[in-house]
């Protein structure tokens, strides 16, 4: 074989080499790993950990190398009347309770330090201090047919489309228990989550039997940005936190977005947050920056 | 030229595929490359020596039946601490010292010729003292009392246990010790009767062990002046009997006080929050309605309320309890608290008290022996093994006297006001006075925060109440 020849077949032999290579980078670095050398010792590591919690990982791990920083908050500024009369607008055959409503004003028939109580016909309204409102529906006169979450959630879906200020939330997950089912929408700026800002609307069959609901207005990004901590080291916090209760459960959401807990406050700075969900309901908020769980 | 051409390709190619089987191998660098970041604690001020952490709470001399009594915030008070712990640093050697008994000591006082005593509540650690002592006691002293016989000196130290040491051919006489200028005190008898319409009934000053346990008072003049006619709305008084609980101790002389202006402590934001979180970036920031800010990190939180008040939480290290001894605790709490603010120079240690597995300290400021109370005047820490838990600290600097001095009403008419405004909660004859003091009293007004010379009044029916000064008005 002449020299000529050989070096062409290693050209060849080489750029599909090459080609490989760059192939499983790439792929490495979509799923957000970092090598195959560390990767394995972490994975590894990982496993060991969510056994030992009682976790089991039910969904694939985000991709970590994300640089963030704080989204920076007010509260969302409202009248009270802004509020519930579209609600009642929208809540399906509660016209005579809107009529009751006008007629008569709109008068705390308690209020605490942190929390005034409304009555509105069948309604009770619970305006926390913090903004956080809750609508609740007091009286059930008969029993309800049992209808498929996805009749639950078209229904509450087309509740939140009547209502201005609720239409521009975003589906989030929904969640069955014996006789109601909790439909989450959630808050979002810029794309990403805002998972502060929530209505869940709780639904007996395709009536709603309360609303909970808590908005923010955000006002931007703050200037620092950082890079977050890995979805793995955030797992790994979980699992150290998460030992203590001795429960076993599955993750089924592990997700990016941003976090803090209500404050009464003029303007504040919510951090990103790792979002863990897991089949018994229960949610945890992993900080992304420091990786203390979110209280 | 075309072969050239072929052997640079080929080497390129080599030397890519080296590379992306590094790349593919480790991974990529970290988004940012670097050393771990260092952090360094900012300390307000240096962390004090541990003879500094604990001071007597009050410094007691006996010469005869004269009493002589300092407090802290007096300069004479500081020179005599001084030379006190020169004297234990000094001379002391614990490894000589020997166990005695409580009963040989009150013998001992009764015929003494002068005694020095120096009262410590919180109690301080022997080892703060005395170097070395942690191998040989480790109990805490609540009391040191200096006896001075004719060539040699007695050093009683009163925790748990009683010790004694003998300093031989000691060159520290009585006199050397002394300042100059010294305020005589009395103290109260057992049982005060407020007999205004006998002055020599009742109210006397007793210094003396006998006459402090017959309960008999007789002869001597008050400091205090008697009022003379006794107005009908304190008719009352004259049934009601009152029980001293502990020893409390007055000045003979009349006592001269002004109003003082106070200032609040200024403190730099930024390195307080950095003092609490190290890394700033770490510590999210909520400007709260009401004005104050908030730092948080998720786990712990820095709230800075606008009155100046700071006040910091960190509840898992409440979770997480596990012993610590009260000279460590002592120690940490002392070296956090130059970290979180710094020492003033009128701040005192003035209650400890064991909590959990862990102790809560308060700090308290001190003008001219008047302790500042009021508010949320102070600061007050809980601190176990782990660290800080919580910390609230509220300080102001003393400025300017607003007004001449005036002497302090009597402490009979203190007493009498106080009874007389707390009355409804008297159901019986016998009240117990818990404590009696001239202290300074924070007052906030629309423009001036400043600190009222008051009588602080403490009995265990009605709990404290503060009086002004100079006119006996309540103080809210």
């Amino acid at each position: 074989m002449d020299l000529s020849r050989a070096k062409t077949v290693l050209i060849c032999t080489f750029l599909i080499l090459n080609i490989f290579l760059l192939y499983q980078i790439l792929l490495n670095e979509r799923g957000g790993n970092t090598g195959l050398f560390g990767r394995k010792e972490e994975m590894s590591r990982l496993e060991a950990a969510l056994q030992e919690a009682g976790l089991s990982l039910e969904v694939p791990l985000p991709k970590g190398g994300v640089r963030l920083a704080y989204m920076i908050v007010e509260p969302w500024h409202f009248q009270l009347q802004d509020i519930v009369v579209p609600l009642l607008e929208a809540l399906p055959g509660e016209k005579k309770v809107l009529e009751e409503f006008n007629n008569n004003g709109f008068y705390p028939s308690s209020s605490e330090n942190s929390l005034s109580v409304y009555h509105i016909g069948e309604y009770q309204l619970l305006v926390a201090k913090e903004g956080r409102i809750t609508l609740k529906r007091l009286g059930w006169g008969k029993s309800v047919n049992s209808f498929s979450i996805e009749e639950s959630e078209q229904a509450a879906r087309q509740i939140i489309n009547k209502v201005s200020f609720l239409n521009n939330l975003i589906y989030d997950y929904s969640q069955k228990y014996t006789n109601e089912t909790a439909i989450n929408f959630r808050q979002e700026y810029e794309g990403l989550p805002l998972y502060a800002g929530y209505l869940q609307i709780l639904m007996r069959g395709v009536t709603p039997a309360a609303l909970y609901f808590y908005r923010l207005e955000p006002v931007g990004l703050a200037e620092q940005i950082r890079e977050i901590i890995p979805p793995s080291t955030a797992l790994l916090r979980f699992t150290e936190t998460y030992r203590e209760k001795n429960e076993k459960a599955g993750i089924i959401e592990f997700s990016l977005g941003f976090y803090s807990q209500e404050y009464d406050a003029e303007r504040w700075e919510i951090p990103p947050v790792w979002r863990i969900r897991l089949d018994n309901g229960e949610i945890y908020y992993i900080n992304a920056f420091t990786g203390i769980l979110e209280q | 030229m075309l072969e050239k051409l072929k052997s640079i390709l080929l080497a390129c190619l080599i030397l890519s595929s080296m590379f992306l089987t590094y790349r593919l191998w480790f991974g990529k660098p970290p988004l940012e490359k670097g050393s771990s970041p260092y952090y360094e604690y900012a300390y307000f001020t240096p962390a004090p020596l541990l003879s500094a952490i604990v001071q007597p709470s009050e410094i007691i001399f006996s010469e005869g039946e004269e009493i002589y009594l300092f407090y802290r915030g007096e300069k004479q008070y500081v020179d005599l601490w001084e030379k006190g712990l020169q004297l234990i640093e000094d001379r002391l050697k614990v490894e000589m010292a020997t166990h005695t008994s409580k009963e040989s000591i009150a013998e001992l006082l009764k015929t003494a010729p002068a005694t020095l005593v120096y009262n410590f509540n919180p109690p301080v650690p022997l080892e703060y003292l005395v170097t070395g002592s942690a191998n040989w006691y480790v109990n805490s002293i609540e009391k040191i009392i200096f006896i001075w016989e004719r060539e040699q000196l007695d050093v009683f130290l009163e925790g748990e246990d009683l010790l004694c040491i003998t300093v031989p051919d000691v060159e520290y006489s009585p006199e050397d010790f002394l300042p100059a200028i010294k305020k005589p005190y009395m103290r109260l008898p057992s049982f005060l009767a407020l007999d205004f319409g006998n002055q020599d009934a009742g109210a006397e000053p007793d210094n003396t062990e006998e006459a402090f346990a017959a309960d008999e008072i007789e002869g001597e003049e008050t400091s205090g002046e008697a009022i003379e006619e006794l107005p009908e709305e304190l008719g009352f008084l004259t049934e009601v009997e009152i029980n001293v609980a502990s020893d409390i101790y007055l000045p003979l002389e009349d006592i001269y006080a002004a109003e003082v202006t106070l200032q609040k402590e200024e403190l730099q934001q930024e390195k307080l929050v950095r003092a609490f979180f190290l890394d700033l970036s770490m510590a999210r920031r909520i400007e709260e309605r009401d004005g104050a800010l908030y730092f948080t990190n998720g786990e712990k939180g820095l709230r800075i309320y606008p009155s100046g008040l700071l006040e910091y939480t960190a509840p898992h290290q409440e979770r997480r309890q596990s012993d610590i001894s009260y000279s460590a605790a002592l120690q940490k709490g002392a070296e956090s608290h130059a970290l979180y603010g710094g020492w003033m120079p009128d701040i005192y240690l003035s209650e400890a008290e064991e909590v959990g597995g862990g102790y809560r300290f308060i700090w308290r400021a001190f003008l001219d022996g008047f302790i500042l109370e009021g508010g949320d005047i102070g600061i007050e820490m809980l601190i176990n093994e782990q660290g800080v838990s919580f910390y609230r600290r509220m300080c102001y600097v003393f400025g300017e006297e607003l007004a001449g001095r005036k002497p302090f009403c009597s402490y009979k008419e203190a007493v009498a006001q106080a009874l007389l405004l707390k009355k409804e909660r008297l159901t019986k004859n016998k009240v117990t006075l818990l404590s009696l003091k001239p202290v300074y009293y924070f007052l906030q007004g629309e423009n001036i925060e400043k600190a009222v010379p008051a009588w602080h009044i403490h009995f265990a029916e009605t709990g404290v109440i503060y009086l002004r000064w100079d006119t006996l008005e309540p103080l809210i």
